[in-house]
């Protein structure tokens, strides 16, 4: 009796303690956020201190450069300097954060310029958080005076990286196809430029056509092609050298170079008989190695940055549509599954995309998917739009755009575009003439 | 026939009678004699949100006793406990009040950095001291597994369970939980104020790679004026190796640190229901 009394007891305490413990749950407010804002951050950027003229002058440019990198990424806004309350040296010692929150920056950039006894620049600048009110970062470079753009630059990436967690990508060149001359008689010339349209260059003399330039992830080196004796071959271009040279020598026409991740293979496609197929060689023994083989299309290979796959275009399935295969050429399966037509894929330098163009009711569109071909978005969409480039962060995207101009529509008007992977801040790369197929640098080491 | 008509009259009568007596019997069952049918559908909620404000009252202090009692003893449980399994209900509170002592050295940090140049590496090591120990152990118990704060919490976690496990044991305990764990919520419109405004304030980052693992947890301590007197993100140890959270929890302090977002949108009165607050920042809504 008295075990089965106990027992009950037991079972009636269980009980309840069963039903009093949910209800007993910490009672804290507990808010969860799921929504925001997607808005530029405003970030407020004082010219650069300097004591002298000279050095007062470097102070501006930089800032406006550091601004305006900053401002062509979309992430952030600048308060405008007319609004500025604290001015000068007093931001050196420290600066007033109530001042700068009425303006409502949330970030403040502050540097500083020195002229060095050997001639050289000392510029240092400090990224205070305004309502934190703590030094995100400070950082101090020497260089000589010519060189300020790039640091100007520099200062940008390290601004960049620290309030976004990624790495920038403003110090960091591109080359493109500068086109020139009426449509029958188009002139095609290689040209590099920084990634925001200064310091020009044009890299050929038009002789002779060329196409599809690229990267090399060591920077120096450009792959492209160009047509000799109308036949097209793969060269190698050493920027800083001026030194070319031809890839190979095929019997077969070559097209869509790419560098491999690690800057000593090159992948390309090689036709024969109407067909075409993939194939690698190593830069330093010229070997060749063939990775597909199949009676249809294959071209445009991007390797995905850690080397191990290849994304490329075929039309083995029927219509033209996007590929991954391993390294080696195995474990072909298609990703591309969308109406339309899919081509030229482009693995993100981040690894998380393949960007890529696609074609769709007569218009153009680029378009990011994942490497296993989910979560398919259009960025952008044009009467002809084609050629993504990845910035070396991963964040952003260039192609080329063209659109009819003139009564008709017989003239075009071809020029370079960056736009963020949310689809974000479409903006013009100013270029001095036509221009076509971006290629973005990596980090200039 | 007339006779026929009337020697059917009574058999008639009785078995319309009787048909319509089982059509009625089919239709409303059996009569219940003993219980009276249920007239539940009325109890509206609200209710539960007009009692409350007294007990609260009552509750705190008798937490605050068994605070005094239970930060000190530590260790040793057994004695403390069960004088006091009656006021256990409430182990939220405990953690504000230490917090408010200690905390004044910050709204001075705060304040002086205008006029001081350059304090900056102070703070940074300044504020991971003084709150982890008080305010975030405790919480982190129950959340997180940083690895810093698993010693300290365990047994003042443990503690609370088991006063808990008590309270459950006797029906009054029981049923006055109920209320205190309600009065120390806000009314889910004033939650969905406070969300709207904080919202509204957080530039999120999107784009970044594996957006949707950035959930940024941070506890927010409020001044009786609706300001924030200090915000933590949780995960300190996420927060110091992983630079894109960092730049994601950054985003969500700025939030709540924005001018546009001060003072927070909290029912003036109710200070003692919003001393704390846990956020979580998780962009999965716009992703």
């Amino acid at each position: 009796m008295r075990t089965k009394s106990l027992q009950k007891a037991l079972a009636l305490l269980t009980l309840l303690v069963a039903v009093a413990l949910p209800t007993g749950a910490k009672a804290e407010i507990r808010i969860d956020i799921t929504r925001g804002v997607v808005e530029p951050i405003p970030v407020a950027i004082p010219a650069f201190y300097g004591a002298g003229g000279n050095e007062a002058q470097f102070g501006r440019d930089i800032a406006k450069v550091v601004s305006a990198d900053l401002v062509r990424s979309g992430l952030f806004s600048m308060v405008d300097p007319r609004s500025f309350i604290q001015d000068g040296d007093s931001l050196l010692v420290a600066p007033r954060f109530a001042d700068w929150r009425v303006l409502n920056a949330q970030a403040l950039v502050v540097g500083r310029i020195q002229t060095q006894a050997d001639g050289r620049l000392k510029v240092e600048f400090r990224l205070w958080d305004v309502f934190g009110e703590t030094q995100m970062t400070g950082l101090a470079y020497f260089t000589i005076p010519n060189n300020w753009r790039r640091v100007a630059h520099i200062i940008a990436d390290a601004i960049y990286k620290r309030l976004t967690g990624e790495d920038g990508y403003f110090d960091t060149r591109i080359v493109y196809i500068a086109e020139s001359g009426p449509g029958t008689a188009r002139v095609k010339r290689l040209a590099i430029m920084d990634q925001d349209g200064e310091n020009h260059r044009l890299l050929s003399d038009g002789r002779a056509l060329v196409l599809t330039p690229r990267f090399s992830p060591t920077l120096q080196e450009i792959t492209y092609m160009a047509y000799y004796r109308n036949r097209p071959r793969v060269y190698l271009f050493n920027i800083d050298t001026g030194r070319q040279e031809v890839l190979g020598d095929f019997a077969n026409m070559t097209f869509a170079p790419r560098f491999a991740p690690d800057g000593n293979r090159v992948v390309f496609s090689l036709s024969k008989a109407g067909n075409s197929d993939i194939y690698t060689m190593d830069l330093r023994t010229r070997r060749t190695k063939q990775l597909t083989n199949h009676p249809s299309i294959n071209t445009s290979p991007s390797f995905a940055p850690d080397g191990r796959k290849i994304t490329f275009e075929s039309d083995r399935g029927g219509s033209q549509q996007i590929y991954v295969m391993t390294s080696d050429g195995g474990d072909v399966h298609r990703i591309s599954f969308g109406d339309g037509r899919y081509a030229t894929p482009v693995w993100s330098p981040r690894g998380d995309l393949i960007a890529f163009t696609k074609q769709k009711g007569g218009r153009f569109y680029i378009g990011v998917m994942r490497p296993d071909g989910t979560g398919e978005r259009l960025l952008t969409e044009s009467y002809h739009v084609e050629g993504p480039t990845w910035a070396p962060n991963g964040r952003v995207l260039m192609y080329f755009k063209d659109l009819p101009t003139g009564s008709g529509g017989r003239g075009r008007r071809a020029r370079l575009y960056s736009i963020d992977l949310t689809g974000y801040n479409e903006r013009e790369i100013p270029t001095p003439m036509d221009a076509s197929d971006p290629a973005w640098s990596p980090l200039i080491p | 026939m007339k006779q026929q008509r009337e020697d059917l009259k009574t058999p008639l009568t009785i078995s319309t009678a009787l048909h319509v007596g089982g059509m009625l019997f089919l239709y409303f069952g059996l009569p219940s004699f003993f219980s009276p049918p249920p007239a539940l559908p009325w109890t509206p909620v609200p209710i539960d949100i007009v009692d409350i404000g007294e007990i609260t009252n009552t509750r705190i202090r008798s937490q605050e006793e068994q605070k005094s009692a239970r930060t000190a003893p530590k260790e040793k449980p057994a004695p403390a406990e069960p004088e006091k399994k009656p006021e256990p209900p409430k182990p939220t509170p405990p953690e504000p009040k230490p917090a408010v002592q200690e905390e004044p050295p910050k709204p001075d940090e705060v304040a002086l950095p205008d006029k001081k140049k350059k304090p900056e590496p102070p703070k940074e090591k300044e504020k991971p001291k003084p709150k982890p120990q008080p305010q975030v152990d405790p919480l982190a118990s129950v959340l997180k597994n940083v690895a810093k704060m698993k010693p300290a919490p365990s047994p003042v976690a443990d503690a609370k369970e088991s006063d808990k496990k008590r309270e459950g044991e006797s029906e009054t305990a029981e049923v006055s939980q109920q209320g205190p764990a309600l009065a120390d919520r806000l009314s889910i419109s004033q939650e969905d104020a406070l969300r709207r405004q904080i919202s509204g304030c957080w530039n999120m980052p999107i784009g970044a790679r594996n957006a949707e693992e950035l959930i940024v947890e941070v506890l927010i301590e409020v001044n009786e004026d609706r300001t924030v007197r200090s915000a933590e993100v949780v995960d300190q140890v996420r927060l110091n190796t992983d630079p894109y959270f960092r730049a994601a929890a950054e985003s969500a302090l700025r939030a709540l640190r924005n001018p546009k977002c001060t003072p927070l949108e909290l029912p003036p009165d109710q200070y003692d229901k919003w001393k704390t607050i846990r956020f979580n920042f998780d962009p999965r809504d716009m992703l």
